[in-house]
């Protein structure tokens, strides 16, 4: 017997099991009374983000609901057209920013610790944080139709619609406050990344991960380079709005196609970003209710990976009717293809597992099944509309709206009720009713089906899209009819699962943990019970350690494995390698804080500021989220502890403090990081948009500029650079003093770039409003400027750390991360003065 | 080593050389087409040459993956791809290697097809 050691050990006294669970439950314990609202375990975050998210889903459903009313007859007027534009725009933009992309990280913030038997995500107060500017903001995009002031513009907000002919401030609500919400997405990313890559359990080598966690891993990075665009983009926007600064004005050089690329280069993933988490939920329920194991695993992955790609070669098909040249339609009418390849390859591996399997017949199955139906119908539509002939005449006709359903509520929505009957008994230790779930299902099927089939044919008979109304003569009255009832039926059926899920269930039975018998780690959990998630964090040796070992649950209850006590009073996790999980770090977790929530608030002050055009708050705003921020940051990350090592049982003794590389703050650095270089690339892609649409770039009449301060800012940059980089290691190889003299340098340095980059900008006279040649620059070197600002924060704060001791040469991993901030914004900074500074040596020859 | 499965990064060379045919066949002729609209011909060409080369380095490498991946396979054990070991782990990465190339080949002749049948700047 391979456990007779694990047997002798101490776990096998019921007073020591006791006594660890006490304490795991005091270091655990949720806050009570008002300060519940502190907390930040991914279990209290992941269900309010579910909650908000939901409703957001029911709030937008009833726009919806509106609409289809209006539309019931020809010749309506229910609602003006004014409010019919809103309830479009509000519908569809708060479906994807509200709903589609939040449950995602809703789930995943709620089960993913579970799947890898962590205790906690890597950053519990980043969670929090995602949260409340989450909740802040969609509530503030979506309260704005209480006021009339909702966006009217179609949720792509297309220029010059939104600019030229838009009245009232509903562009910036959406602009400014979808843009909050966007960053609560990229941090929920950083979040799930760096969870899926570096708290597996030990053993759980990458080739044993469940799906799951590879579809998280793919869809995060896919935020990563989706979102920052689309931040690029309303960055721009707003400028416009707000400035006159002329990018989408072609009065003064601007091009609304700039737009659109950057909207789409966002849009067309963001598809797959909410489709991928869904199947992630298949991949998941297939094997329990087949009583089998995933047949053709890796082709799962290379399925989740290589849709993650190709989903970024397809935007421009939203574009097919704006004139570009026949051979760029052809590129991505031919990507808009191969996508198809991947996304068939899951569902053939889905319907194998059934075929390999004895199937268990069961609501969560049903809605998988029914909604893989409807997704393939909608894939099929799919490959027509990418053929740009054909999409040409179906371009802006409900045949889209059509399509779009078909995938989004057959590929996203129906796996996510499937979702909410599996995991319901994992939260709250109830079942939902089978009955009310099966009645629920085929209302949804049904209604769904009548609602959206017959706009393939008022698509094709020629009924535009986002019209209030239309007139008797088109013959359209019976088609919209019939769809206007299927709505309603859907809606049915959505209330009926809704009621099942908020009826009070306090005669229901108590059941038995696992109850679908599903073999992966998240079942093993009492979420309902106990707030520390699992007992002990097991060592793994297969995919589904719950079918292979029947003892493994027992095991981990009685602690048998890793972390089994909290006897430093701390939350811990452990950190694993990326590859074979080996452990490297038992890491100290922050526990509850308002600090986030305090933040979440003083940067949504920001947003909601600056929509009303109110500068002067939005800068007191600023200035307090900093200081919140860094309060949040200076308590919560990175204490020194007492002692260097922690034993975490089975013999394995490993740091406490990690820096460098061996830090998830640095991951998540590198993470955050790389989302901000892609908005800078995006900004880039903005300059050299704009030199190919002008003959003259720069336009005549522009001075070059000044190669002395290209020259200095260079220099300053790399000397700025360098210092950060002097510092970290004089800091690492003992003298403190130096390495703060030094970091005090490289600030003076950061003043001095500053100083020749603004110097560059004034010798060449520009005026952002003037022309879009002159905005763009600005743009490019403000960003570069901000960048550096924020890393003299920074350097600040590494002295500040020095000075107050909680920086000391052995432990230094906020250096690690700022040098890291630094090699990327020294890249920024150098590709901005290079852009703006030597290009138009370049094209113009000097 | 690239392609042995020694590293997560790897698995994901077939899509970045097709990313990077996408970007550059893309780029290329949108800005052949607004600065140069004579020259597209020459373009197109040359991408096709281009395009060429990346089907070619994401069959090469997919090769190397292969032949690591029945390698490793001897070592993986019974469980072949499932187990929680290095081997198997190895052996899995190198085959999610050779799909993901074998997909991006095919990507790259799909979208690199409008070269030879649709190149026009109309």
């Amino acid at each position: 017997m391979t456990d007779t050691a694990a047997y002798r050990d101490p776990q096998d006294d019921p007073a020591v099991r006791q006594a660890q669970e006490g304490r795991l439950r005091e270091v655990w314990k949720t806050p009570t009374g008002w300060r519940y609202w502190s907390a930040v375990n991914n279990t209290e975050v992941g269900q309010w983000y579910l909650v908000t998210a939901f409703v957001f889903f029911l709030f937008a459903g009833v726009l919806a609901l509106i609409m289809r009313t209006q539309l019931a007859a020809p010749g309506n007027d229910l609602v003006s057209p004014e409010l019919y534009n809103q309830l479009v725009t509000l519908h569809g933009s708060a479906m994807m920013f509200l709903f589609a992309v939040p449950i995602f990280e809703a789930v995943a913030i709620l089960l993913l610790p579970g799947l890898l038997g962590a205790r906690d995500l890597p950053f519990p107060r980043l969670s929090a944080f995602g949260f409340w500017c989450f909740l802040i903001g969609g509530v503030f995009v979506s309260g704005s139709i209480f006021f009339g002031s909702a966006p009217q513009g179609g949720w792509f907000m297309y220029p010059p619609l939104t600019t030229r002919f838009a009245e009232g401030i509903g562009p910036d609500v959406w602009l400014l406050g979808l843009s909050f919400i966007e960053i609560a997405s990229i941090a929920a990313a950083v979040e799930l990344i760096v969870g899926v890559l570096k708290c597996r359990p030990p053993g759980m080598t990458l080739n044993i991960m469940p799906l799951y966690g590879w579809y998280v891993l793919v869809v995060g990075v896919m935020i990563l380079f989706a979102f920052p665009p689309l931040i690029a983009g309303d960055l721009l926007f707003e400028l416009e709005r707000m400035f006159d600064w002329p990018f989408f004005d072609p009065a003064r050089g601007g091009d609304p196609v700039l737009w659109q690329h950057l909207f789409w280069i966002f849009g067309h993933p963001e598809v797959y970003i909410v489709f991928l988490p869904s199947m992630a939920l298949v991949a998941m329920i297939v094997p329990t209710f087949a009583r089998t194991p995933m047949v053709g695993y890796t082709w799962v992955v290379l399925a989740a990976v290589g849709t993650g790609f190709l989903s970024f070669g397809l935007w421009v098909h939203h574009m097919f009717t704006i004139g570009l040249p026949n051979l760029s339609l052809g590129f991505f009418s031919a990507a808009s293809e191969a996508v198809a390849i991947p996304t068939g390859i899951q569902i053939f591996a889905f319907i194998a597992t059934l075929f390999a399997g004895r199937m268990v017949r069961s609501v969560p199955m049903l809605f998988c099944a029914g909604g893989l139906a409807i997704f393939v119908f909608g894939g099929l539509t799919g490959v027509m509309v990418a053929l740009a002939p054909f999409d040409w005449q179906a371009h802006d006709t409900y045949f889209v709206v059509a399509h779009l359903h078909y995938v989004l509520i057959g590929g996203m929505l129906f796996p996510i009720f499937g979702g909410i009957y599996y995991y319901y008994p994992l939260i709250r230790e109830k079942m939902l009713s089978p009955r009310l779930g099966t009645i629920g299902f085929w209302l949804m099927f049904a209604g769904f089906n009548v609602a959206f089939l017959p706009m393939h044919f008022t698509g094709l008979i020629g009924m535009p899209r986002r019209v209030a109304t239309y007139p008797e003569l088109l013959g359209l009255g019976t088609l919209n009819l019939v769809s206007t009832v299927g709505a309603f039926g859907l809606a049915a059926g959505v209330v009926l699962v809704m009621f099942d899920v908020v009826r009070p269930k306090r005669n229901a039975p108590k059941i038995e943990r696992n109850p679908w018998n599903a073999g992966t780690l998240e079942w093993m959990g009492r979420v309902g019970e106990v707030p520390w998630g699992s007992r002990s964090v097991p060592a793994v040796e297969s995919r589904y350690p719950l079918w292979d070992d029947p003892d493994f649950v027992r095991k981990v209850d009685e602690g048998r494995f890793y972390l089994p006590d909290a006897q430093d009073g701390q939350r811990e996790t452990i950190i694993t390698s990326v590859l074979d999980a080996v452990p490297e770090q038992c890491m100290r977790l922050a526990g509850p804080s308002f600090l986030p929530m305090l933040a979440a608030v003083l940067t949504g002050g920001v947003f909601i500021s600056e929509t009303f055009h109110w500068h002067a708050g939005a800068i007191v705003s600023a200035v307090l989220a900093l200081g919140a921020i860094l309060a949040w940051v200076w308590t919560g990350t990175s204490p020194i502890p007492e002692k260097e090592t922690r034993d975490i049982g089975l013999g394995t003794r490993v740091p406490i403090y990690g820096s460098g590389p061996a830090a998830v703050g640095w991951w998540g650095m590198f993470i955050t990081m790389t989302g901000i270089g892609t908005a800078f690339a995006s900004l880039i892609f903005g300059y050299f948009f704009y030199w190919t649409v002008h003959e003259q770039w720069p336009p005549d009449g522009y001075a070059d500029p000044s190669p002395l301060w290209t020259a200095m800012a260079a220099l300053a940059v790399v000397a700025a650079w360098l210092a950060t980089r002097l510092g970290r290691d004089t800091l690492a190889g003992g003298n403190r003093t130096l390495a703060v003299l030094i970091w005090f340098g490289g600030i003076i340095a950061v003043v001095a770039a500053l100083g020749a980059g603004a110097a560059i900008a004034l010798s060449a006279n520009l005026d952002p409003t003037r022309h879009v040649y002159d905005a763009i620059v600005w743009v490019v070197l403000g960003w570069g400027a901000a960048q550096a600002v924020a890393g003299t924060i920074m350097l600040a704060y590494c002295i500040a750390r020095v000075a107050a001791g909680r920086m000391d040469p052995r432990h230094h991993s906020e250096a690690e991360s700022v040098l890291l901030y630094w090699h990327f914004t020294a890249i920024t900074m150098l590709i901005a003065i290079a852009v703006v500074a030597l290009f138009p040596y370049a094209v113009t020859g000097g | 080593m690239a392609f042995r499965g020694r590293a997560l990064l790897p698995i994901v060379f077939g899509p970045t050389v097709w990313a990077l045919y996408f970007l550059v066949a893309y780029v290329a002729a949108a800005i052949v087409c607004v600065k140069a609209p004579g020259a597209i011909d020459t373009a197109r060409i040359t991408l096709a040459i281009f395009g060429a080369g990346c089907a070619l380095a994401v069959v090469g490498s997919g090769a190397l993956a292969g032949m690591s991946w029945r390698r490793q396979l001897v070592h993986a054990g019974e469980g072949r791809l499932s187990d929680a070991s290095e081997a198997s782990r190895r052996a899995f990465l190198a085959f999610a290697t050779v799909l993901l190339n074998g997909l991006s080949v095919i990507a790259i002749v799909f979208t690199a097809a409008p070269l030879l049948f649709a190149g026009s700047c109309r």
